[in-house]
């Protein structure tokens, strides 16, 4: 994997993302089928998935893939045509399997080593494909540390493979397939198929051939003087590709020639068979049955020895050849050519453009900048007074908030790709708790920042896994109740006055009210005589530490979990709430902004200086009381409302304090009045991140840019409450002492 | 005509005999010939020893030839191949599609 030019990471990087994809198309067919059986279109696009998976990893010399996925598809293929039935066991096989190629790459990229755990995984896997697909292919008793030994020996040496041809490419040969159709008047055109062969062997070595036939007419039908000759050549030179197209110059015409890279790992296997010491058969059905050789790569490793022990002595491997029906099948680079053709079939009907994301990032970004220039140019005009020229900066302005949306919605996704993890994750987890549920999602069409997808996943798969386990009770119980004995849960997403709404829906049992106020009363979270709403109860289960599930199960019920899910969720600056109806379900109700580079921004004054508060942690805005009681507090509402003076917080040495307001704010539950110099409105405002010196500021988050040029601090509302918290609570502490 | 072909029933097997330029020119002649044999009688053996030459028709007539004896059951054998016919075998590999045994300098595999 090291050393690869720039160019060859670049392809990498894409056929690991190609392949991600497909091995999620892969499991979501996998997954349709095994609720709705199965269908032929689907399992049609499962073969292909693994097929395309293993052709683009051949070419990148991924032997291990290649390996895998051939087993994987060779059981596929029988079940395409039929000879073998798509059971559950073989779905959850091939699941896992496609699972275990994932990891394959996921260790790839991060260069994590195969430890232990995946080459058992690994012989584990094969195995069951082998016993899927039914001892067909022989067999040798070997012992499983043999086993182990020779498949870490071929680890090594497929490593080193990738080495080797780009040695090879400078000094010496690289290997071709050539595949050559000649064209029915080739004869009479006066020339001879035969003498291409022959001025092939002069430039290089043929290192494999089979002539094809197949178009050849029955003796009484066939045209004596015309061409049906056809050949597949293995062929290494040290000649470009050009010399070698230049050869076939005078047919290219009327014939099909395809001059394709070969497969070039198998010289290697075949280098250290015949270095090993054990006779070569052994060796090479050995490599076959461990799966490091597929039957086919031996046999073009045969062709190859062939070729080299062409003096005709001695050639035991040759002797397994078992029929030479399986040489002629165009191996893997027709596979390659066809799979080429799909892929370009399939990026044809997606009318998709990869796009890196650091390019986007950048461009988001200038446009952020545009934001803030054209406000100012906008302020400016407005100075002038001249209309003309305020004109147009509205008309510029109008323009770069258009070009603002675009770019914002090129870093969007359909929340159905948010969404398609899940079938499995609902599948696996209800088999792992004995449940029946099924899954159900609505919202296809919404569209949220990706960023902002990648960081709801963990707290909404632990919200999945947790309304499975906590939510939905045993079939028995449901039936009691008059419940149909399938639980459901449901994912749905939709837009809402300008940010999205995620809804994790089950319709279990719903939140036990008693127990968690018991819990939390427990834990101390709570006082006896708090009067709570169910909201604020419901809001309890976010603690930390917090858990009412009696018994821990794999799946949730340690108590880390939903406060982790509160932070991650508000780290997006998104927040959730629940509704519960006992006996009936309950919600979990994810609202998150749109995006995260640009927040609508609630903007306060301190001093002279303005400051950013994020809108959707806002709550109301007040008056600063003239009569005050204790010292650090205001009545709201017959309730105490801790104040926190901004200006003390950050410094500021205010002038004028006859017209204090307070904002104020909430993060989660606690509630906080903060006390500002002045409210100046709202605006949305375009995130900038704080340089290296700001960064350790405690209360502020990032930046943002004022119309006027100003930079204006955003504040950091969570860190501004909990140290307000933590520092009362002290000074409570030390009053008491 | 540049090839000669010669037919001789021995001992109820026909052996046909060709010298000459097993090419292009000679193929249509040939393919007529192989066709009628083929048809007529169970064993046949073609004798290459005088072969001097062979181009892509000539050894395309050959599979042809060899593809009808199988499919009507008769017997059809290449013996005392010269050495333009292993060759041009070899090159295309099709030494093992007719599986006669080749007597050259070496024995040849089968």
């Amino acid at each position: 994997m090291m050393d690869l030019d720039p160019q060859m990471a670049a392809a990498l990087q894409t056929f690991f993302e190609e392949s991600r994809d497909l091995l999620q198309e892969m499991e979501s067919a996998l997954l349709f089928m095994e609720d709705q059986g199965a269908d032929l279109e689907r399992i049609n696009a499962v073969f292909r998935a693994a097929h395309t998976i293993k052709g683009s990893a051949g070419l990148f010399g991924l032997e291990e893939v290649v390996r895998f996925t051939h087993r994987l598809e060779n059981l596929l293929d029988q079940i395409r045509s039929g000879t073998k039935m798509l059971t559950p066991a073989n779905i959850t096989l091939l699941l896992s399997c496609g699972d275990h190629i994932g990891d394959y790459l996921d260790r790839l990229v991060s260069a994590a080593p195969l430890d232990q755990h995946f080459l058992s995984e690994d012989l584990r896997l094969l195995a069951e494909l082998q016993a899927a697909l039914g001892a067909r292919e022989q067999k040798l008793p070997i012992s499983k540390e043999n086993n182990l030994q020779l498949y870490e020996h071929t680890e090594a040496s497929s490593s080193s493979v990738t080495e080797i041809p780009a040695d090879e490419k400078v000094s010496t040969s690289a290997n071709w397939h050539i595949s050559l159709r000649f064209g029915i008047d080739t004869f009479r055109d006066g020339m001879d198929p035969l003498s291409f062969l022959r001025y092939l062997q002069q430039i290089g070595d043929i290192t494999g051939l089979v002539t094809l036939t197949d178009a050849l007419p029955a003796l009484p039908q066939m045209d004596a003087e015309s061409c049906y000759l056809g050949f597949e050549i293995g062929f290494s030179s040290v000649a470009d590709k050009a010399t070698i197209l230049d050869v076939f110059d005078f047919v290219k015409e009327s014939s099909v020639v395809h001059l394709l890279p070969a497969h070039s790992q198998i010289g290697a296997y075949l280098k250290m068979i015949q270095q090993l010491p054990e006779a070569d058969q052994h060796l090479g059905e050995i490599l076959v049955a461990v799966g490091s050789l597929t039957s086919e790569e031996l046999q073009r490793a045969l062709a190859l020895q062939e070729n080299t022990d062409q003096t005709g002595q001695h050639q035991p491997l040759g002797e397994i050849l078992v029929d030479q029906k399986m040489v002629q099948e165009p191996v893997v680079q027709g596979a390659l050519e066809k799979q080429q053709q799909q892929r370009e079939s399939q990026s044809a009907e997606r009318q998709l453009l990869r796009v890196r994301a650091s390019d986007l990032d950048y461009l988001v970004d200038l446009v952020g900048e545009l934001v803030i220039a054209s406000a100012a140019n906008r302020l400016f005009a407005g100075q002038d007074a001249l209309e003309a020229r305020l004109e147009s900066a509205t008309q510029v302005a109008r323009l770069v908030e258009e070009i603002r949306d675009g770019a914002l919605r090129l870093r969007m996704i359909d929340v159905s790709e948010l969404f398609q993890r899940f079938p499995r994750v609902v599948r696996d987890t209800a088999r792992t708790l004995g449940k029946d549920i099924r899954l159900e999602m609505h919202g296809e069409g919404t569209e949220l920042d990706k960023s902002m997808a990648e960081k709801i996943t963990d707290p909404l798969m632990h919200l999945v896994r947790n309304a499975m386990d906590h939510g939905i009770e045993p079939a028995e119980q449901r039936l009691q109740v008059g419940k149909p004995a399938q639980g459901c849960i449901a994912l749905h997403a939709r837009h809402d006055s300008g940010g999205i709404v995620i809804e994790v829906s089950d319709d279990g049992a719903g939140l036990n009210r008693e127990k968690i106020q018991r819990k939390a009363l427990e834990k101390g979270l709570i006082t006896a005589d708090q009067v709570l709403s169910d909201q604020e109860i419901y809001a309890l289960i976010f603690a930390p530490g917090f858990s009412t599930a009696d018994k821990i199960s794999d799946i949730s019920g340690r108590g880390v979990g939903m406060d982790v899910v509160r932070q991650n969720i508000e780290s997006v600056r998104g927040r959730i709430e629940i509704h519960s109806v006992s006996g009936r379900g309950s919600i979990m109700r994810i609202h998150l902004p749109l995006t995260l580079s640009i927040i609508d921004g609630f903007l306060v004054r301190l001093a002279q200086d303005t400051y950013v508060i994020p809108s959707e942690s806002v709550e109301e805005c007040l008056e600063y009381p003239k009569v005050q009681g204790t010292v650090g507090y205001m009545e709201l509402r017959d309730q105490p409302l801790p104040l926190l003076d901004l200006n003390a917080v950050f410094n500021k040495r205010a002038t004028d304090e006859s017209r204090r307001n307070v904002v104020v704010v909430r993060h989660g539950l606690e509630r906080i009045g903060m006390v500002v110099s002045g409210i100046l409105g709202s605006q949305q405002t375009v995130i900038k991140p704080l340089g290296k010196l700001f960064e350790q500021v405690p209360g502020i988050a990032s930046a943002t840019i004022l119309g006027n040029g100003d930079v204006a601090p955003i504040l950091d509302i969570p860190t501004l409450i909990q140290r307000h918290y933590a520092i009362s609570a002290k000074s409570a502490h030390s009053f008491i002492h | 005509m540049s090839l000669d072909i010669q037919q001789e029933v021995c001992a109820g097997r026909l052996q046909m005999r060709l010298a000459g330029e097993l090419d292009i020119y000679a193929a249509a002649a040939l393919r007529e010939c192989l066709h009628q044999v083929v048809a007529q009688h169970h064993e046949i053996e073609i004798l290459l020893a005088d072969v001097s030459e062979v181009d892509g028709a000539g050894l395309q007539i050959l599979v042809a030839a060899k593809n009808e004896a199988l499919r009507q059951g008769t017997r059809l054998s290449l013996s005392d191949h010269s050495v333009a016919v292993v060759n041009a075998l070899q090159l295309c590999r099709l030494d093992r599609f007719f599986g006669d045994p080749i007597v050259l300098t070496k024995e040849m595999p089968e």
